[in-house]
């Protein structure tokens, strides 16, 4: 059979033309076929055929040849693909892997971490069972209902005997099992209970930084704090989000801002450290705070960041910023002063100090900060006119919201209309209110070179190319520090002092306002301290509120009294965490300044004063 | 010549067949193999979260405070502990016993033989 089929269309050879032995099966001549066909094939066979039947051979045999040759080339095409896919793209690529269907959660990689500035861990996603049921699934509802509150006793039997009956195709029983849980009530065995994978943020440091980190809710978003800024790249999870917190010093914080808040009997209390050279913020603690771990407990007050949200009138804190304005436009210089003998009318003000020690004098610019003048201020700020004071604020950042990672940034509130009295005011801090996150930034500015670097609650990978805006010279920034180091050397901020780093800083108290008027004992005590004020690093900065006074601080409750010592105990336990090496020559580097303060005095002597008794 | 090629590629067709089929079951099996592994790996991977957040959870700063407070004799470093580098004496070759401490900003070390050599 093979052996005819072999024969179409080849050649007719002269010996088989001899006989007509095959059978007749064309028309035309036949080629012999011996009995088993063999013979034939030492020959070339030869049909030749006339007219159609040759035709249609033709035909056939083309057709055949052309299916041949499309199939080879069905066949090549899928054996060089087979080369291609197994050989060279293996070289190139990774092979799809089966991880995303290995992972039981169906392949979606879990929250991305949130660790501090050494890699400490803050936030992570852990995995838990969470417990639904499939009502129509159930066969006993009430036998189901008591056997899983035997098991998981925080549930209502009523309520869960509800979902059961229903006849919904799915409800969750509770969420967030523990494995042991888990374990419980999988022994039941009860059909139409199963687990699903749910994934919950956990944090292991619980009330360390809860404002600053946030919270999620149960699905994993983003509620508050960073947790809610940063939800997008979080949720996509992959590489942890680096803070510039530093949980050492966050601790240390927060347990020295506590044990003031309870000496003083105190609602609240605020403070962050913060970086002058990068603008990264080391700590940031509100309280009362809470646990992130259970928000929901927490009251509304707890979850308030009083850092970065809250607006106050900072009081004399304020001074400084003012005398740095002041002394960079030239207005005054520090061997400059003012009469402070009689107290400012305007308007239907009065503007007095707080403590005139110093009467019948005029106050050089180094005393007037020293001894916290509110009448040689309020002249400078006039001095310097309403329109510079404005300039300088916006530039130090104080007449909008900070510019930070944080979606909780309060809104200053701003005078409006902004009168001579207003300027007068706002010199030693009241009129204006901003946040401490604000303030901090700003005093960052003034003893740091006076650069403008927004503050950040990010790691700074690459410090260098940290990009700023300058508000003052650099040698007023130098005139500063020496300023701000004779506060804490001869005023208040004596308590904030600490042996070997040089402290700098000016203290605050404001009177609260409530409603239109202000209230007498509630005040808002702080302190706003920078050091080692030779080369100024880190910026420190509490704010208790509503201290009152004890008899350890003979009833005092102002911010030298209240937040200054807040201050020292922070700088004494965390200097050498950060890394700043005590002065070995303290002295010697107190010594310009205090004879430059004595020749600021000599000027002041002999002045006629306004008022003497 | 002619006889041959039929069954040749007969042959090549049967072997190719054979060789797809055992190509086949060897890449299943890998793939099998590679889904369990990467699958232990998920595991493990999850088990080290879990354990990390154990651990930092133990290493909370109040925890280790009040642990450092009953268990280490250590107090808060202070300016009085550290000296001056000059004090370190010319001798000990930049070297100090481990007893070394600084207190009152002075330096204290108990065997001065100990310095030369070694510390």
């Amino acid at each position: 059979m093979f052996g005819r089929l072999s024969k179409i269309g080849a050649q007719k050879t002269g010996n088989e033309r001899q006989g007509n032995r095959g059978r007749e099966t064309f028309p035309g001549k036949i080629a012999p076929l011996g009995a088993l066909g063999n013979e034939v094939r030492d020959r070339a066979a030869v049909v030749s055929l006339d007219g159609q039947g040759r035709v249609a051979l033709e035909i056939a045999r083309n057709r055949l040849i052309l299916a041949a040759s499309l199939i080879a080339l069905a066949f090549s095409v899928i054996s060089f693909r087979v080369f291609d896919l197994t050989v060279l793209q293996a070289i190139e690529r990774h092979p799809v892997s089966a991880t995303d269907f290995a992972k039981g959660d169906g392949g979606r990689s879990p929250r991305a971490d949130i660790r501090d500035r050494n890699g400490v861990l803050l936030a992570t996603s852990l995995p838990t069972f969470s417990l639904f049921a499939q009502p129509r699934k159930i066969p006993d509802a009430a036998n189901a209902a008591r056997r899983v509150v035997e098991v998981l006793p925080s549930l209502n039997k009523t309520d869960l005997l509800k979902k059961f009956r229903s006849n919904r195709s799915f409800v969750w029983v509770q969420r967030n099992l523990t494995p042991r849980q888990q374990y419980a009530v999988n022994r039941l065995g009860i059909p139409g209970l199963d687990f699903e994978r749910e994934d919950r943020r956990f944090y292991p440091k619980g009330r360390a930084a809860a404002h600053v980190i946030g919270f999620t809710d149960i699905d994993g978003q983003g509620l508050s704090g960073l947790e809610k800024s940063f939800d997008d790249m979080l949720s996509k999870g992959g590489e942890s989000l680096n803070l510039s917190i530093d949980v050492r010093i966050q601790h240390i914080l927060s347990e020295e801002m506590q044990k003031a808040m309870e000496h003083f009997e105190a609602i609240g209390a605020a403070g962050l450290i913060m970086d002058v050279k990068t603008g990264e913020i080391l700590a940031s603690s509100s309280l009362p705070g809470f646990d992130a771990n259970d928000p929901a407990d927490a009251s509304e007050s707890s979850r308030f960041n009083r850092v970065s949200l809250g607006v106050y009138e900072m009081g004399s804190t304020f001074k400084a910023l003012t005398t740095a304005m002041a002394l960079e436009e030239g207005v005054v210089s520090l061997m400059d002063g003012y009469d402070v003998s009689e107290p400012i009318k305007a308007a239907s003000f009065r503007i007095h100090d707080y403590r005139p020690r110093y009467q019948y004098q005029w106050l050089s610019v180094p005393e007037i900060l020293i001894y916290s003048s509110n009448i040689g201020t309020a002249k400078m700020a006039i001095d310097l006119g309403s329109s510079l004071q404005r300039r300088y604020l916006a530039d130090f950042g104080m007449l909008k919201p900070a510019t930070t990672e944080l979606g909780e940034v309060g809104r200053p509130l701003i005078p409006s209309p902004w009168r001579e009295i207003n300027t007068m005011t706002i010199s030693y801090g009241h009129g204006l209110a901003v946040s401490p996150l604000q303030l901090a930034n700003a005093f960052s500015a003034v003893v740091n070179g006076g650069i403008m670097r927004p503050a950040t609650f990010l790691k700074r990978k690459d410090t260098a190319s940290i990009q700023g805006r300058r508000v003052i010279s650099e040698s007023t920034s130098r005139k500063m520090r020496d300023l701000l180091r004779l506060v804490v050397l001869h005023g208040s901020g004596r308590n904030a002092d600490v042996e070997g780093y040089l402290v700098g800083g000016k203290s605050g108290t404001a009177e609260k306002l409530e409603g239109d008027h202000y209230a007498g004992k509630k005040r808002i005590s702080s302190f706003v301290a920078s050091f080692p004020m030779n080369d100024p690093q880190y910026v420190v900065y509490v704010m208790v509120d509503e201290p009152k006074g004890q008899k350890s601080t003979y009833g005092y409750a102002t911010g030298g009294w209240v937040a200054a010592p807040v201050v020292k105990s922070v700088i004494s336990r965390t200097a050498s965490l950060l890394g700043v090496t005590p002065s070995m020559a303290e002295e010697l580097a107190d010594e310009e300044r205090n004879t430059m303060l004595k020749q600021a005095r000599t000027e002041m002597e002999g002045r006629p004063v306004a008022y003497r008794p | 010549m002619r006889k041959f090629t039929f069954p040749f590629w007969l042959v090549m067709v049967a072997v190719c067949v054979l060789f797809l089929f055992q190509v086949s079951g060897e890449a299943q099996s890998y793939k099998k193999r590679l889904t369990a592994l990467e699958k232990e790996i998920s595991q493990y991977e999850e088990d080290i979260r879990i354990l990390e957040a154990d651990w930092s959870y133990l290493n909370r700063p109040g925890r280790l405070s009040k642990l450092a407070a009953r268990h280490l004799q250590l107090r808060a470093l202070t300016a009085e502990n550290f000296a001056a580098p000059e004090q370190i004496p010319e001798t000990s070759g930049g070297k100090l016993p481990r007893d070394a401490v600084v207190v009152d900003k002075k330096l204290f070390f108990h065997n001065t033989a100990q310095l030369q050599g070694g510390g």
